[in-house]
């Protein structure tokens, strides 16, 4: 399809989209260009096929925004660092996991040289 | 779902209960808006709700007639590119403010196809046409998954979109119909 004849379609497509769009009381749902459009819509093979793309991509969008969870709305009010806006601690992700058990490792022998320092003192 | 003027006045006068009841209203399109970039809903809902904490705090900066929903849009889609910054990834997304590009159909494959051509095929399973166009939507330049979310989320009119952004609804349904057009591009690719 030439570009002259694909902009051409765009438009009719636009037209054809904003009527259908439009309450089927209103000035745009009936004016000429409009039933142009429509009738340009469906003598051509291209813009028929956009058309049934249109109307499946929205049904397609109405179920897959009808299947998304919207939790409902948390008090606002700052978060502390570790803690999520449900107001449980934020889950903490795997790779810090490392980092944090050589914390405590190092915490840990911290602990143990400090007791052995204690009780080797006591014992001199 | 329609913004009273006077409640978004109020709010902006200080007054928390007004802002909470707008929270109450805009909640579920700010969420879905931000879930469609966050692939995670614990941090979807966290940027959310800073999404508003930084409206409360940035009110009085909101210009007197200039749309709340507009301006809550533009902030979550600050706070979104923030958390991919501080994630050192770079999203493959445009902000909510800035331009559309010409005719709007940057996300189209860069062949030129006709977005006509491979149509998304009906019968096949809904869990894979589900799937890729929720990696559509994500691609999806803000303004335009915005509308789409008024839309069908909200299962707006235009005209209703039109007096919620604050924009002619001649401008709305043309953005919803490039949306559409930008979804398909995406979904051929």
């Amino acid at each position: 399809m030439s570009n002259t004849n694909s902009n051409a379609c765009d438009e009719y497509l636009e037209t054809w989209f904003a009527a259908q769009d439009a309450p089927a009381t209103s000035p745009q749902a009936h004016d000429e260009s409009a039933e142009a459009a429509a009738a340009h819509v469906e003598e051509c093979a291209h813009c028929a096929q956009a058309a049934a793309n249109i109307d499946k991509q929205a049904l397609l969008l109405s179920a897959h925004f009808a299947e998304l969870a919207v939790p409902s709305p948390p008090p606002l009010q700052p978060r502390a660092p570790l803690q999520a806006a449900s107001g449980y601690p934020r889950r903490v992700s795997l790779n810090v996991l490392p980092f944090m058990l050589l914390l405590w490792l190092i915490g840990l022998l911290g602990v143990v040289a400090l007791a052995w320092w204690v009780v080797s003192k006591f014992i001199e | 779902m329609e913004l009273d003027a006077a409640l978004v006045e109020k709010a902006r006068s200080g007054d928390r209960e007004a802002f909470d009841e707008i929270v109450q209203q805009l909640w579920g399109p700010v969420f879905v808006f931000v879930r469609g970039r966050i692939n995670d809903e614990e941090k979807a809902r966290d940027l959310a709700q800073d999404t508003f904490l930084r409206a409360l705090d940035k009110l009085d900066t909101l210009r007197s007639g200039q749309s709340l929903m507009s301006w809550i849009f533009t902030i979550a889609s600050h706070r979104v590119i923030d958390c991919y910054r501080r994630q050192g990834t770079q999203p493959k997304m445009r902000g909510y403010d800035t331009e559309i590009d010409g005719d709007g159909l940057t996300g189209r494959a860069p062949t030129g196809r006709d977005f006509t051509e491979a149509a998304p095929t009906l019968g096949v399973e809904q869990a894979e046409d589900a799937e890729r166009l929720q990696a559509a939507m994500q691609q999806l330049h803000d303004r335009y998954r915005a509308v789409l979310i008024l839309r069908y989320w909200s299962g707006m009119s235009p005209a209703q979109i039109a007096r919620l952004l604050g924009e002619p609804e001649g401008t709305i349904r043309n953005r919803i119909f490039r949306a559409h057009r930008q979804l398909q591009g995406l979904l051929e690719d």
